[in-house]
């Protein structure tokens, strides 16, 4: 099979499996399965759907998209397969700001409203790019794998630590930072759909036409340099890519582990290690992978709950080990 | 108009001075070959002249122009340079891998057409060397010596007017140096200027020149067949090796 097929046939395999979670995302609810088709005869159903289920399953598709691209960018950036915005500290950077900015008691930080998360997600932006600087500063670069875990994971401790003990200030951002650190699709509305669409739909046509620097950088930093790529200038580019992608998801859905990390290596296989196709697809798989996560996180324990980010650290953190083992053999 | 000079080049990792005032130069349609033994700042002075590192003195100029005054997308078409780092992103294909050896030509920005001119130097930089059959491979299934083609393809697809090549034979067997050998000498019998960091001194005795280096300073520069470089070299190398004429080529003798 050639690799325009193998990218063919994993684009369709994709789409089958958004098309089919995205119908159980719209018919499963609290009281159990209804087929989203009631809704043209039940206006009770219409509403739910509407206001509750499809908000809700198209979010978690895009904060899943905003990671796994994130996740793309961030590998291709870093030159490491185990860069993603959650070990990079660019995660917990945007929930140290976020927490600022609700144990203040801002009034547009509470509000569920566009501008409520219009501010947040530029406070999570400013904390994901200093989130993200403090972990290379710590690493010194990003050419050694380990140094780069240690340090994102030290950020990662530091700043949690330090969300926690603003919480403590704070009964009212403590109960809503709970929900922020599991990570949640829950509350997702139609004004965080629409941040985020607009935020994917800036940040990926972007980040495409940097592909071929991402691809470059393969050849290490200075061969990358000897094509002529002015790096300093792309890099940043890069790098506010990825801390504003992990910003829109995170200010939305909370602390959503490893689904960067995860996306790329699925799509990798059948979509190659060039850019051009490796960003959208990773991005796709991310979408795909959290309405799937949010559909389980609905049904295990239903009528109960899971928060989303519990699934996907354990099914993460799972496949990190893997991929740890597979690299040390 | 030399093709590449260094002018009283010095250089420093930190605080410790690595060059000190080298001046070495080159013409178009020749082969040069540096070599020393290990810490004798060859791969600093190549990398000073790539404009990779900075110099704490002296300047590099690129045909007839300082090399800090060249746009960077202008000099990357002038200037190709092979590091001893990766060869590329595992899962990425041979011809993909080669193909980014273009982008001087196709720029960065965006998805940029594959014209005639880059097929036909993609398949010509395979051809040369020898990677034609593994084009579509993943670099992850090719062996050492084979990425290390990989990479002096991508280096010659850019088919800039100046090569440098930092141990580009580092994981080759005996036929594929032989193989370099021809490809670079094709190269300058094509008007390039190459420069090769080499340890492989019967390689490095096949060069036009061969610029001899110690200590941070070139101690002998001439063509192949010069005593003096000849006597340079096993000085340099402590007399671990005599250079002798074997059928009408200079060789390496071990002298141990």
């Amino acid at each position: 099979m050639s690799a325009r097929q193998r990218t063919s046939v994993g684009l369709l395999v994709l789409l089958t499996l958004l098309v089919l979670l995205t119908w159980v995302g719209l018919g499963m609810g609290s009281a159990g399965w209804q087929s989203p088709w009631q809704v043209q005869t039940d206006g009770a159903l219409r509403q739910i759907v509407w206001d509750i289920r499809a908000p809700r399953t198209l979010g978690a598709f895009l904060v899943g998209a905003l990671l796994g691209l994130g996740g793309a960018v961030a590998q291709g950036l870093f030159r490491n397969p185990l860069a993603e915005p959650y070990l990079l500290g660019s995660s917990s950077g945007a929930g140290l700001c976020m927490g600022l900015m609700l144990t203040l008691g801002l009034p547009w930080a509470v509000s569920t409203g566009m501008w409520g998360r219009l501010g947040l997600t530029g406070a999570a932006f400013v904390g994901a790019v200093g989130g993200v600087s403090l972990t290379l500063m710590l690493a010194r670069g990003a050419a050694h794998t380990m140094r780069l875990l240690l340090a994102g994971v030290v950020v990662g401790v530091v700043l949690g630590a330090l969300t926690q003990l603003m919480m403590l200030w704070s009964a009212e951002a403590w109960r809503a930072m709970q929900t922020f650190m599991l990570g949640n699709t829950a509350m997702l509305g139609w004004p965080a759909c629409a941040l985020m669409a607009t935020v994917l739909c800036l940040a990926l046509p972007v980040a495409l036409t940097l592909s071929r620097v991402l691809d470059a950088l393969s050849l290490g930093e200075d061969t990358a340099r000897t094509l002529g790529i002015p790096l300093g200038l792309t890099r940043g580019v890069l790098v506010g890519v990825l801390a504003l992608s992990t910003a829109a998801a995170v200010a939305q859905a909370g602390l959503v582990a490893f689904v960067g990390l995860v996306a790329p290596h699925l799509v990798r296989p059948w979509a190659g290690a060039r850019h051009a196709s490796m960003l959208w697809s990773a991005s796709l798989m991310g979408g795909v992978l959290l309405v799937a996560a949010d559909v389980l996180a609905r049904s295990l324990l239903a009528p109960q709950e899971l928060p989303v980010g519990v699934l996907t650290a354990v099914m993460g953190g799972t496949y990190l080990l893997v991929l740890l083992h597979r690299r040390a053999a | 108009m030399r093709a590449i000079e260094a002018r009283g080049v010095f250089a420093a990792h930190g605080t410790h001075a690595v060059l000190h005032g080298v001046s070495l130069s080159i013409d178009a349609g020749q082969w040069l070959a540096i070599v020393g033994p290990n810490g004798a700042g060859k791969s600093t002075l190549l990398r000073c002249m790539a404009g990779l590192k900075s110099v704490t003195a002296g300047e590099v100029w690129l045909q007839g122009q300082h090399l800090a005054h060249w746009p960077a997308r202008e000099r990357a078409r002038k200037l190709a340079w092979l590091g001893q780092g990766q060869a590329g992103d595992d899962e990425m294909c041979v011809a993909d891998t080669v193909a980014l050896g273009r982008v001087p030509h196709q720029g960065w920005l965006g998805l940029p057409g594959v014209r005639a001119a880059d097929r036909q130097a993609l398949q010509q930089a395979l051809i040369d060397t020898d990677m034609s059959w593994a084009a579509g491979r993943p670099l992850k299934a090719l062996s050492g010596g084979e990425r290390q083609r990989v990479s002096l393809a991508r280096a010659l697809a850019g088919q800039a007017d100046v090569m440098l090549l930092d141990e580009p034979v580092s994981h080759l067997d005996a036929p594929h140096q032989r193989l370099l050998a021809q490809v670079l000498r094709r190269e300058a019998g094509r008007g390039r200027a190459v420069i090769s960091v080499l340890h492989e001194l019967p390689l490095a005795l096949a060069a036009d020149q061969v610029a001899v280096m110690q200590a941070g300073r070139i101690v002998a520069h001439g063509s192949r067949d010069d005593a003096r470089v000849h006597r340079a070299i096993e000085a340099v190398f402590d007399q671990a090796v005599a250079i002798a004429r074997v059928d009408d080529r200079w060789v390496p003798l071990p002298a141990y």
